[in-house]
């Protein structure tokens, strides 16, 4: 007798491992936003108005950026352009310099990072090689550990930016609207 | 086993003479063999011991259904787990809020796996996670009902829990055929980031291992009772990780594993 399977069964090509052209792109404006948000981070560090305890936390969260970006320049090869993208910088530095206390810097910060982790799910849903996927799977839930601490410590509802699972996908940066300048 | 690694892994290597004695009766014992098998004539072996019986695996395809019936499992099985925690009554404040609109959140995440999975074409998984079940949700309430901090120890597990849910779907990353797949699947495990994320923020834990205060070494005494900790980290290293996730449930550190290919719902 045969038995009713309630897994539906699909004939399926195994998905590339190496990035082709496209994905490369994706990996390549990618790694442009994570030097991006190391200059952000260095801008709220050396800005002032973070305590000692804040400013600890922004340099670690920098250096967690600095090293997604040499992650993804290892996946992205020799197409790796190693610069910040300074359209993302100028969209995040600026409410960071224009901050009059320190919530108003974390809040750019978690402004930031929410966006960061938004275009990294967009990124999973448009990388067609695993090896680049699952490089990306690693450095998305960090983004939003990100976001949850700096919200945190501001004191947000979390209700306000505990969206379901999708809900900041408009927050996300589109490579059309921030191209990689020089 | 073979005699080769056996006489590796024991520090003796096997050298070519003892090699060409080994080498030479398995040569002569199977000729002995063949001799007694004589030409057409069959003969069954005598044998001592129980024969047994064997049955075919199941068969066991993994496909994408497979993975998102597997997540609706999880989210079932952390939805009766915030419903037990919340039942206790013993989480309160932030970590009262936490809870019940975690739960919410695991509801909605359950939902959105079913109506992925119909999508494909599969049936939806409508039950908890029998793996997680076992290994997870019965010792973990054992140690708590026996625990003397209860209220502690259940944030430590809905901690780990969060840690569980988010790693697990991070390792179906590579698994699943489409990206549209990985990007709903990791839309909800980045949600269990942020989870996990706040949940240590109320257990106490510091942000990252690098941020820890820096305490003087401490002397250990001979007799002295040994306390047991399981460091919690709100954002504990750069990249995330896939293992097992520890936690601590009355005194004792217990290791939860990530759902494997034994844990799916097939």
């Amino acid at each position: 007798m045969q038995r009713e399977n309630p897994v539906a069964t699909t004939t399926t090509t195994a998905p590339p491992r190496q990035p082709d052209e496209a994905d490369v792109a994706v990996l390549v404006f990618s790694q442009t936003l994570e030097l991006a948000l190391v200059a952000v981070y260095d801008a709220a560090i050396t800005g002032g108005r973070l305590d000692p305890a804040h400013a600890a936390l922004a340099t670690l969260f920098r250096s967690h950026h600095l090293e997604h970006a040499q992650a993804i320049a290892s996946a992205a090869g020799k197409s790796s352009k190693n610069v910040a993208n300074k359209a993302i910088i100028r969209k995040f530095v600026a409410p960071v310099g224009a901050a009059t206390d320190q919530n108003g810097v974390l809040l750019a910060l978690f402004q930031a990072e929410t966006s960061a982790a938004a275009t990294y799910g967009q990124a999973l849903g448009q990388l067609k090689a695993t090896d680049s996927a699952s490089t990306v799977a690693s450095i998305h839930p960090v983004e939003q550990r990100h976001a949850a601490v700096l919200a945190r410590a501001i004191g947000l509802n979390p209700a306000d930016y505990l969206l379901p699972f999708d809900g900041d996908a408009k927050m996300a940066l589109a490579p059309s609207s921030y191209a990689i300048e020089g | 086993m073979n005699n080769v690694s056996d006489h590796v892994t024991s520090g003796t290597p096997l050298d070519r003479r003892r090699f060409l004695v080994v080498g030479g009766f398995s040569v002569a014992a199977t000729a002995v063999l063949a001799a007694c098998g004589g030409g057409g004539t069959k003969t069954r072996v005598s044998q001592a011991g129980l024969t047994t019986e064997t049955t075919a695996l199941p068969d066991r395809v993994l496909s994408d259904t497979v993975l998102l019936r597997t997540a609706s499992s999880l989210e079932r099985s952390a939805i009766a787990i915030y419903e037990k925690a919340l039942g206790m009554g013993l989480l309160a404040g932030d970590a009262a809020t936490f809870g019940k609109l975690f739960q919410e959140r695991h509801r909605a995440a359950a939902a959105f796996f079913d109506a992925q999975t119909t999508a494909l074409g599969g049936s939806p998984m409508s039950t908890e996670n029998a793996a997680v079940t076992k290994n997870i949700v019965t010792p973990a309430f054992l140690a708590i009902d026996a625990s003397s901090d209860k209220a502690g120890d259940l944030r430590n597990l809905l901690h780990s829990l969060e840690n569980v849910i988010t790693e697990t779907y991070q390792s179906f990353v590579p698994l699943l055929s489409t990206p549209a797949l990985r990007a709903a699947v990791m839309s909800v495990g980045g949600a269990g980031a942020k989870h996990s994320a706040l949940w240590a923020s109320i257990i106490g834990g510091v942000v990252a291992p690098s941020l820890l205060p820096v305490v003087a070494p401490t002397t250990t005494v001979k007799g002295a009772v040994e306390i047991v900790t399981v460091p919690v980290f709100q954002a504990p290293t750069a990249f995330a990780s896939m293992g097992l996730v520890p936690t601590l449930l009355n005194g004792k550190k217990v290791d939860f594993d990530l759902l494997g290919s034994n844990s799916y719902a097939y």
